[in-house]
């Protein structure tokens, strides 16, 4: 006999309203006339991920008892629906960055088609609760963010950067899925909740599917020493993909580390533990020393994120409620400071038609001040200073450690950020003490005018990275109930 | 129990990944490693495949399906990107992608 | 034990047995003058040799029309094991199976206005 699921729709209604409209979208792009196809597929695109940040945000206030849903293949707590508003939000953010881009071919139907299609399979990904719905998430989001990267065929290394993408995150893909096949052979089941329960001993079929889904996972957060792909592909995709990418794939990422870790695999901490902490430290040390010596700052900007990752395992390693907590919380103000810095430099580089570098930014700072203001804030929100909500991510992270008797950590996060400083500062310093007109830099073709939607999207990502250290108690609290879901 | 115990197909799909991983990091050229990859992909499923008859339920069988379809539409975005790579004459040896580097 | 290996055996066995056929059956079967003459060895009878042959490039029509044969085809692996239990899902599963079809048909209809069907 077979037992029908129960589905819970409520609890899919973020994952069915982004690949509705990802569905809608591809037709919109065949069938609509030329001319209204871009202001269309444009707002079906933002309204979609609008329809899923409020779904997100009733989805977590309604899920205070977490629970697996829909024959235990996801979970509904608040763990997921946290994610799933910060990925919507993401979303959203990036259609504004996205909206002035010149595309060069017919493509704009169906690059928020895909877009939409990424921002579905991130929002289900986060809320899988077994092997399959993890891999199927997984692959859901990487195969729309493959062909992402590559969808401006004409711009240079657009297409490389796809391949590149593809292949190692296919590498890692594999990796992870041999992983959960030989955790599947050490406990018979795909459930997280499950493999905890049905872990007796120390099996080496388990150790060696642990350390796999380790490593997999790693490809997807842009951790050293996995991070190979980051700076080609960050660089090479076209910049409101980078934004999104750089955001939204390192929430889904992060989230289901910790959660796979901590629901499935509570006998292994004291392995999982120094595993990720050796990842943190190498992605802090490799992300930090080559951001010194880039000149690209989109490049720059992908290095930046590969250390920010090696401080996010920093909470994950610390494995404690503190350190679930302060992950959470430290995605907000990285997420709203990864969308706003690439915004600007897609800005830059639309008004330039050029690959935005150190010494091209001169003089922005003046030419545009609300979006020079801007950088400075998120430049400054990445190193940790206050007035930003990367300060208190980064004191909550360092209490975490604390906490779990790491201390040393802590030493490797400060040095880690003092040469930060050097990279972050070089930025804010190209745009506003060096003049364009003695590098001899114009704009082609004059300044373009204004784009409403791109100061939109960066003056929510300046509310959300300022507004994160002042509203410290509440956005905490949230992290907090959502914490609980996870069983420490 | 009938036929070879469960540890042969883990060796065999243990086998057929490490193959793959060697093709992935010896190969230059993208379609042998997109084939080496599917080779990777395929010793999961067997090991997958060969856990779920052991334990005789049927979840490594679904899940083994869902890879293979999951895996035939990654190599499709894969090949179109070198159709499109091809159509531009730019060279097909991933050694020689390094417009992108610094 | 030699049970246990038999369907190997039987297997390997095919798996040599067929290509050999194969290979031997287009040596046995192909039409081949008898007579070797030394003319007929090299690649052109007459006029002036060519150099390699040019490497047979396909249009592109062809890979777009094979990848697109790939992925709709696979996905007929979903349905196999629908068919085996629909009559137990009853509406269920065929609402499920309408659903998997539609989304199919959503992508169907893309590459058909896309003009991907065409041959050009």
């Amino acid at each position: 006999m077979i037992n029908k699921p129960h589905v819970d729709w409520f609890a899919l209604s973020p994952t069915l309203a982004l690949i509705g409209a990802s569905g809608l979208l591809l037709l919109v792009s065949v069938l609509a006339p030329k001319r209204t196809r871009k202001p269309l597929a444009a707002t079906i695109a933002g309204a979609a991920f609008l329809t899923a940040l409020v779904f997100a945000i009733a989805l977590t206030d309604k899920s205070a008892h977490g629970a697996a849903i829909v024959a235990d293949a996801i979970f509904r707590d608040r763990w997921t629906g946290l994610a799933q508003v910060l990925i919507a939000g993401c979303g959203l953010v990036a259609v504004l960055i996205s909206y002035g881009e010149r595309w060069r071919e017919e493509h704009v139907g169906e690059y928020y088609a895909l877009l939409t299609a990424a921002g579905a399979g991130l929002v289900f990904f986060v809320s899988a609760s077994n092997l399959m719905t993890l891999f199927l998430g997984l692959e859901w989001f990487s195969i729309a963010l493959y062909v992402l990267c590559a969808i401006d065929i004409h711009l240079v290394g657009s297409l490389e950067a796809g391949l590149k993408y593809l292949i190692i995150g296919a590498i890692g893909s594999a990796t992870l899925l041999f992983g959960s096949a030989l955790v599947y052979g050490a406990t018979g089941s795909l459930g997280f909740d499950q493999i905890a329960a049905g872990t007796h001993a120390h099996s080496g079929l388990l150790v060696g599917g642990l350390a796999m889904v380790i490593v997999g996972l790693a490809f997807k957060t842009s951790a050293a020493p996995f991070h190979m792909w980051t700076p080609d592909v960050y660089q090479g995709a076209p910049t409101p993909v980078t934004a999104f990418m750089a955001a939204a794939t390192k929430v889904g990422a992060l989230v289901v580390t910790a959660r796979i870790l901590v629901t499935a695999f509570p006998s292994e901490q004291h392995l999982w533990t120094w595993a990720l902490a050796g990842i943190a430290i190498a992605s802090l040390v490799v992300g930090n020393i080559a951001a010194l010596a880039q000149r690209n700052v989109k490049r720059l900007l992908a290095y930046s994120s590969v250390s920010h990752a090696g401080f996010m395992l920093f909470a994950i390693a610390a494995a404690n409620t503190l350190g679930a907590r302060s992950l959470m919380y430290y995605l907000i103000p990285y997420c709203a400071m990864s969308l706003g810095a690439f915004a600007v430099v897609a800005a830059r580089e639309r008004e330039l038609g050029a690959p935005v570098t150190l010494e091209n930014l001169a003089g922005f700072g003046w030419d545009r001040p609300f979006l020079g203001v801007a950088m400075w804030v998120f430049m400054l929100g990445f190193l940790g200073f206050p007035l930003t909500g990367g300060f208190w991510g980064k004191i909550y992270v360092f209490s975490a450690v604390y906490q779990h008797g790491w201390w040393w950590l802590i030493v490797v996060g400060v040095v880690a950020t003092m040469v930060s400083a050097v990279y972050y500062l070089a930025i804010v310093r190209s745009m506003f003490l060096r003049d364009s007109v003695e590098l001899a830099l114009a704009p082609v073709g004059g300044a373009p005018s204004r784009e409403v939607a791109l100061s939109i999207g960066v003056a929510a990502c300046l509310v959300v990275t300022v507004g994160s250290f002042f509203a410290v108690q509440p956005l905490i609290d949230a992290a907090h109930a959502a914490s609980r879901a996870l069983p420490f | 129990m009938h036929g070879p115990d469960v540890s042969w197909y883990l060796a065999l799909s243990g086998l057929m990944f490490t193959i793959g991983a060697i093709g992935v990091l010896v190969r230059r050229s993208p379609l042998i490693i997109l084939l080496s990859v599917e080779i990777m992909l395929n010793g999961a499923n067997l090991a997958l495949i060969a856990f779920a008859r052991h334990f005789g339920h049927a979840d490594g069988q679904v899940f083994a399906i869902a890879v293979m379809a999951v895996a035939a539409s990654e190599v499709v975005v894969g090949l179109g990107l070198i159709v499109a790579m091809g159509r531009r004459n730019i060279e097909l040896d991933v050694d020689k992608l390094r417009t992108l580097r610094g | 034990m030699f049970d246990d290996w038999l369907p190997f055996a039987i297997y390997g066995l095919f798996s040599l047995v067929i290509p050999a056929t194969m290979i031997g059956a287009s040596f046995a079967l192909a039409t081949r003058p008898k007579r070797v003459v030394k003319a007929r060895t090299i690649p052109f009878e007459s006029g002036v040799s060519t150099g390699p042959p040019v490497k047979q490039r396909f249009t592109v029509s062809f890979y777009l029309t094979a990848m697109l044969f790939v992925l709709f085809d696979i996905e007929i692996v979903f349905l196999y094991p629908l068919a085996v239990i629909l009559h137990e899902l009853a509406w269920f599963g065929f609402l499920e199976f309408l659903v998997f079809i539609l989304i199919l048909l959503v992508a169907y209809v893309y590459i058909w206005r896309k003009g991907a069907l065409e041959w050009r």
